[in-house]
C-alpha cells in the first residue's frame, strides 16, 4: 500500500474522536455541541417562541396576549423536546453497548477492522483490459 | 278545558324552572307585571355575562334553570317604519321589568370603544369600506353599498338576537326586542322592489337567511305586531323631519314592508304566540300588558305544533348550560350560520383584497395609530388585559362582545400587504385616489 494514503495512529484517533457524537467540547453558543436532550429542548423552545411572536404579529397582538396559557404550552413543548432528545441519546447508547458487547463476544468477526488503513485500490479492483466495441468483429 | 290545559302546562312547567316554587307548580302563571313578580329568596344574582362570558367551567358553578322564572321571556315588537314600536317597547319593558333592546342601528358598530367614529375616516378608506349608515343610505339609496349595508345589518341582528337570548339565560330577566333577523327580510323585499339592491344579492340574502335562522334555535315567546296603516306611518316619518328619509321611505316602500310582514307573521305563527294590534291610533300599553298577562307562554306538548318547542324540549341542566354557552359565546352560532357560504357570484358584496390591505393600513396608521388591535393599545388607556385569554373565536381581551362587526372582525381581517408589512410602513394615503 502506498505510503501517501497512510496516516499516523494519532491522526486516526483525532479523526475518530472528532466525528463521534458527544466528543466535541461544549460551547453555550454552539447548539451543535449540546447534548441531545438540550438540543431537543432548545429546538422546541426556539420554534415555540418564534411561532408565538409571529402569531402575535399576525393577529395584531402585543407580547402579553394570552401569555400565561401560552407559556405553559411552551414549557410543555420544551419538555417534550428534552424528552425526545433523552430518548434519542438512550437509543444510541443502547445500540452502541449492544454492538460492543457483540464485538467482545465475537472478536474473530472483526479482524478486518484491525488493519485500519484498509486495502489499496489495486487489491480492490479487478484487472481491466481495454476492449472497444467498435473494433469488435461480428461475423 | 282551560283547567286541564293549565294542568298540562304546569306539568311541562314542572320539568323546567318553576318547579322550585311550590305554589306555582299546580297552576300556570305567565308573564306578570314587575310588581307581581315574587321570586324566592334563594333566587340567584344575575350572572355578569357581559364581563365574564360563560364557559364550561362557569357551567359547573352556575345553574341556568335556577335563573329562569315566569318572566324569563323573549317578547319581540314588530311593525312598519314609524309605527310606534320604540315607544311601546320602552313602556312594555318598564312595566314588565324586562330589559329593552332597541332596534339595531349602524351607529352601534361604527363607533368603537375609543370613541373613534369610522365615518370620520371614510375619505381615507377604500370605497368598499365606507359602509353607509341609515342617514347615508337615505341620502343615496341607489349607492353601490346598499346591499353591503343590508348584509351587515342582518349579520348584526343575528348577533343582537343572540344577545337577547344570552341575557335571558344568564340573568333570567326577560327581553323586549325590536325586530329580529327573522323579520329582517321585509327590508330586503322593499329594497329589491325599489331596485336599491340587485337580484344577485337578493338571492344571496335569502340563502344566508335560510342557513342562519335555524342556528338561532330559539324563537320568540311572543311577537307583538303593531299594524299601522302606511299613511299613518308616513305621517310619523314626516313628523321626525328627516328629509332624506321622507324622500326614500315612500308609500310603495312601506306597502312592500307591510305586505312582507304578513309573510313574517305567517312564519312566526308556527313558533311563537302573536298579538297583533291595530295601531292606527297608538294604543294603551296597560292594555297590552294585560293581554300579555293573559297569555300562556309556558305550554307545550308533543305533536301539537312547534309553538314554544325549543324552550320546552331542553331536558336537563346540561342542556340548558349548553344552549347558554352557545348563545353567550356566539362563535359556534356565527360559524354555522355564515361560514362557508360562497359569495363570489354576488358582485355587490365583492371586496378587492387590495382594498382590504389599504383599509388595514388606514386603521393602523390613522384610526388606531397602533399595530395592535382593539383592547391592546396602551396609549389609549388599555391595561395589560388578556394575559390569561383562553377563549376561542375572537381575540378581544373581554370574553364577550356585543357585535362581531364592531371590533372583533378587525382581528380576523388579513391581507397580503399587511402580512408582510406588520407596521404598515408601505401605507400610501393616495391609494384611494389611484385608478383601480
Amino acid at each position: 500500500m502506498a505510503d501517501s494514503t497512510r496516516v499516523s495512529e494519532k491522526e486516526l484517533e483525532r479523526r475518530e474522536g472528532f466525528i463521534r457524537a458527544g466528543r466535541r467540547e461544549r460551547h453555550l453558543i454552539d447548539p451543535f455541541t449540546w447534548s441531545y436532550p438540550w438540543k431537543g429542548a432548545g429546538a422546541m423552545l426556539g420554534i415555540s417562541v418564534a411561532a408565538l411572536y409571529l402569531q402575535n404579529r399576525w393577529n395584531k397582538k402585543p407580547y402579553y396576549y394570552a401569555i400565561v396559557p401560552r407559556l405553559i404550552l411552551v414549557g410543555a413543548a420544551t419538555a417534550v423536546g428534552y424528552a425526545a432528545g433523552a430518548l434519542r441519546e438512550k437509543h444510541y447508547q443502547t445500540r452502541d453497548a449492544v454492538i460492543e458487547h457483540y464485538m467482545q463476544l465475537h472478536p474473530e468477526d472483526f479482524d478486518h477492522f484491525n488493519d485500519r488503513s484498509g486495502r489499496s485500490f489495486s487489491q480492490v479492483l479487478l484487472p481491466w483490459y481495454p476492449r472497444r466495441t467498435q473494433y469488435t468483429r461480428y461475423d | 278545558m282551560p283547567g286541564s290545559m293549565s294542568k298540562l302546562g304546569g306539568l311541562a312547567n314542572g320539568l323546567l324552572a318553576c318547579s322550585r316554587t311550590g305554589t306555582l307548580s299546580n297552576q300556570v302563571r305567565g308573564v306578570v307585571h314587575k310588581s307581581l313578580l315574587k321570586l324566592p329568596s334563594e333566587h340567584p344574582e344575575p350572572w355578569d355575562y357581559k364581563h365574564k362570558g360563560f364557559n364550561y367551567i362557569d357551567g359547573l358553578k352556575d345553574d341556568t334553570q335556577a335563573h329562569l322564572h315566569q318572566n324569563s321571556k323573549l317578547i319581540v315588537i314588530e311593525g312598519n317604519i314609524g309605527s310606534g314600536k320604540t315607544t311601546l317597547a320602552k313602556q312594555l319593558a318598564d312595566q314588565l321589568g324586562f330589559v329593552h333592546i332597541p332596534e339595531f342601528r349602524m351607529d352601534d358598530i361604527l363607533i368603537d370603544r375609543y370613541g373613534n367614529d369610522l365615518r370620520n375616516y371614510y375619505s381615507k378608506f377604500p370605497a368598499r369600506y365606507r359602509l353607509p349608515d341609515m342617514s347615508m343610505f337615505y341620502k343615496n339609496p341607489r349607492g353601490e353599498l346598499s346591499a353591503a349595508m343590508q348584509d351587515r345589518i342582518f349579520n348584526c341582528r343575528f348577533d343582537q338576537y343572540l344577545n337577547a337570548l344570552a341575557h335571558i339565560l344568564n340573568t333570567g330577566q326577560g327581553v323586549v326586542l325590536e325586530r329580529t333577523p327573522h323579520s329582517d327580510f321585509v327590508f330586503a323585499n322593499a329594497m329589491r322592489d325599489k331596485n336599491y339592491i340587485g337580484h344577485e344579492y337578493f338571492k344571496h340574502y335569502y340563502f344566508v337567511r335560510k342557513n342562519a335562522l335555524p342556528q338561532l334555535h330559539f324563537w320568540p315567546h311572543l311577537v307583538v305586531y303593531l299594524n299601522t296603516p302606511t299613511n299613518k306611518c308616513l305621517e310619523n316619518i314626516k313628523r321626525r323631519g328627516n328629509t332624506d328619509e321622507i324622500a326614500v321611505v315612500d308609500e310603495r316602500y312601506l306597502k312592500t314592508i307591510e305586505e312582507s310582514y304578513k309573510d313574517s307573521l305567517r312564519e312566526y305563527r308556527n313558533h311563537s304566540k302573536i298579538l297583533a294590534y291595530d295601531w292606527t291610533k297608538p294604543g294603551d300599553t296597560d292594555a297590552v300588558v294585560e293581554d300579555i298577562e293573559r297569555l300562556d307562554l309556558d305550554f307545550f306538548e308533543w305533536h301539537s305544533g312547534d309553538v314554544m318547542e325549543e324552550w320546552n324540549t331542553i331536558v336537563d341542566s346540561i342542556g340548558w348550560n349548553g344552549w347558554r354557552q352557545y348563545v353567550t359565546n356566539k362563535f359556534d352560532a356565527r360559524m354555522l350560520a355564515f361560514d362557508g357560504i360562497p359569495k363570489h357570484e354576488v358582485g355587490e358584496l365583492y371586496t378587492n383584497p387590495r382594498d382590504t390591505g389599504h383599509f388595514l393600513h388606514v386603521m393602523r396608521k390613522e384610526v388606531l395609530k397602533s399595530p395592535f388591535g382593539y383592547g391592546y393599545i396602551a396609549k389609549n388607556g388599555d391595561h395589560q388585559a388578556g394575559i390569561t385569554a383562553w377563549h376561542t373565536g375572537h381575540h378581544l381581551p373581554e370574553p364577550w362582545y356585543e357585535y362581531y362587526f364592531r371590533e372583533a372582525y378587525y382581528d380576523d381581517l388579513t391581507s397580503h400587504e399587511t402580512s408582510l408589512d406588520l407596521d404598515s410602513d408601505s401605507y400610501d394615503p393616495d391609494y384611494v385616489h389611484h385608478h383601480h
